[in-house]
């Protein structure tokens, strides 16, 4: 049967945010086949001399990732994806205004040490020249479980030079968050997200092709970390957010080949706009060249630029009474750099791919918005290798 | 705002659909189908990046840790 295409299937993956969203439209493949990834993700200490108290050592997460699909006869296509993850290390509290050495980080002990299990089942159908996918997950962990269902469709044109797509999404989380009693946390919360897109790819001559499209989520129900907190006119509270959140991005991706060299200009811009005033630029560039009839090297450059939220400050200490706080940094104005390079192996009916990344952020990498020192703010790197079998 | 800015980008859609693109018969799309041309080329290299930049970023995947785990460390 006809697969989502891997055109139309993808579209929107970097914006998309449900977690049966992403899965479902980067459901296509060339033939029935099974895909392993193992990542490691290690985030850098934080500097001593920014560091009030509590353990430096962020966070390490090992994830191991499976897919798997086959056609299960000439109408319906059976995907089936999961992931652990097993995470620990320290985890940002919030920002002491310290009178002589400037803004500096509580950090909490590093007892986080936690497991989390996802797993999704997606049925893909064609019905009148319509390709549908339904798409129901559920993801669980000590403090978090999250129930999502998506569908996606897409109808390709007559003359197969334009596809367009369209989905929705819907999650419904529960929070019950560690030592709630010990430490004066929320025992128990809800919020829910739902999320709409439409998009298009078009074939643009022999060499070239562009995908845009547009999505809007809303959120609802408690969107406060209840694990952070924030220095207000001498005391310490928990994070207060808005209950509500809707969110604009709109993501186009450009692909041109290059006949001499045999290699593939990837050029991916993401605009983000909400109502907490969060404004956000991502641009993601990528080079593919292959070398021989096997083997690909892909260099690639990653830059993120955020506004910030309007709540958002690392300390308040002038006697200001918000609505709402928080000084969580990735609300924070800031700009991120991320390095790759991957390398991947194709063979007839196999292939092993490996990614490495570094990823650098900084204030001063911002494009614009109010500026604060945020001393939270997180470097990383990760190494990932993945592999897929492909079969008849 | 957000309902405006949809229909703006609506309307390029429309533009880049009405645009004079070359025609390209179907014989004539073999660079385009080319391993390294795909638009998403690995879902679950696709899938852990989304979940990583949502985890770190307050724009990534178009909003907050919704779903899929709380990310929120």
């Amino acid at each position: 049967m006809k697969k989502l295409s891997r055109t139309a299937s993808s579209l929107l993956v970097s914006s998309l945010s449900l977690p049966g969203f992403t899965e479902l439209l980067a459901a296509e493949s060339e033939a029935n086949n099974f895909q392993y990834r193992y990542t490691l993700y290690d985030e850098e200490p934080l500097p001593q001399n920014v560091l009030a108290q509590g353990d430096p050592d962020r966070y390490r997460i090992k994830s191991h990732q499976f897919r798997f699909e086959q056609d299960l006869n000439e109408r319906f296509t059976l995907t089936v994806e999961g992931i652990h993850e097993s995470m620990s290390g320290s985890s940002p509290w919030y920002v002491f205004p310290d009178p002589d050495r400037g803004p500096l980080q509580v950090m909490s002990g590093a007892t986080i040490s936690e497991t989390r299990n996802e797993i999704g089942l997606t049925l893909g159908t064609q019905n009148n020249g319509v390709t549908h996918a339904f798409r129901g997950g559920y993801s669980t962990e000590n403090d978090y479980d999250a129930v999502s269902a998506a569908y996606t469709g897409e109808y390709e044109q007559q003359n197969k030079h334009t596809t367009l797509s369209w989905g929705v999404s819907y999650s419904d989380d529960r929070l019950s968050p560690t030592d709630a009693e010990l430490f004066g946390r929320i025992p128990h919360a809800e919020r829910n997200s739902i999320s709409a897109s439409f998009g298009l790819t078009r074939i643009l001559n022999r060499n070239a092709l562009i995908q845009s499209g547009v999505q809007i989520t809303h959120q609802d129900g408690f969107l406060s970390d209840p694990y952070k907190e924030m220095w207000i006119n001498g005391g310490v509270f928990f994070d207060k957010r808005p209950d509500q959140r809707t969110a604009f991005s709109w993501t186009t991706r450009f692909r041109q080949y290059f006949v001499g060299s045999n290699a593939a200009l990837h050029a991916d811009y993401r605009f983000y706009d909400d109502d907490w005033s969060v404004t956000a630029h991502t641009l993601d560039l990528a080079w593919h060249q292959p070398f021989g009839e096997n083997f690909e090297l892909a260099p690639s450059i990653r830059y993120h630029s955020q506004r910030a939220a309007n709540f958002y400050q690392p300390a308040i200490t002038d006697g200001q009474q918000p609505k709402y706080w928080s000084s969580d940094y990735r609300l924070a104005t800031y700009g991120a750099m991320r390095y790759r390079l991957s390398g991947t192996w194709r063979a007839e009916i196999w292939s092993l791919a490996l990614n490495a990344d570094i990823y650098n952020s900084s204030e001063s990498l911002a494009l614009s918005g109010p500026l604060f020192d945020t001393p939270a703010l997180v470097d990383f790197w990760r190494i990932s290798l993945g592999w897929q079998i492909s079969w008849q | 705002m957000t309902l405006k800015r949809c229909w703006t980008v609506l309307l390029l859609l429309t533009l880049i659909e009405l645009s004079a693109c070359a025609e390209v018969q179907p014989w004539e799309r073999g660079r385009l189908a080319k391993p390294h041309m795909a638009l998403d080329a690995d879902p679950l290299l696709s899938s852990i990046d989304a979940h990583t930049y949502n985890s770190k970023e307050a724009a990534s995947g178009g909003n907050g840790p919704a779903g899929g785990g709380c990310g929120c460390n």
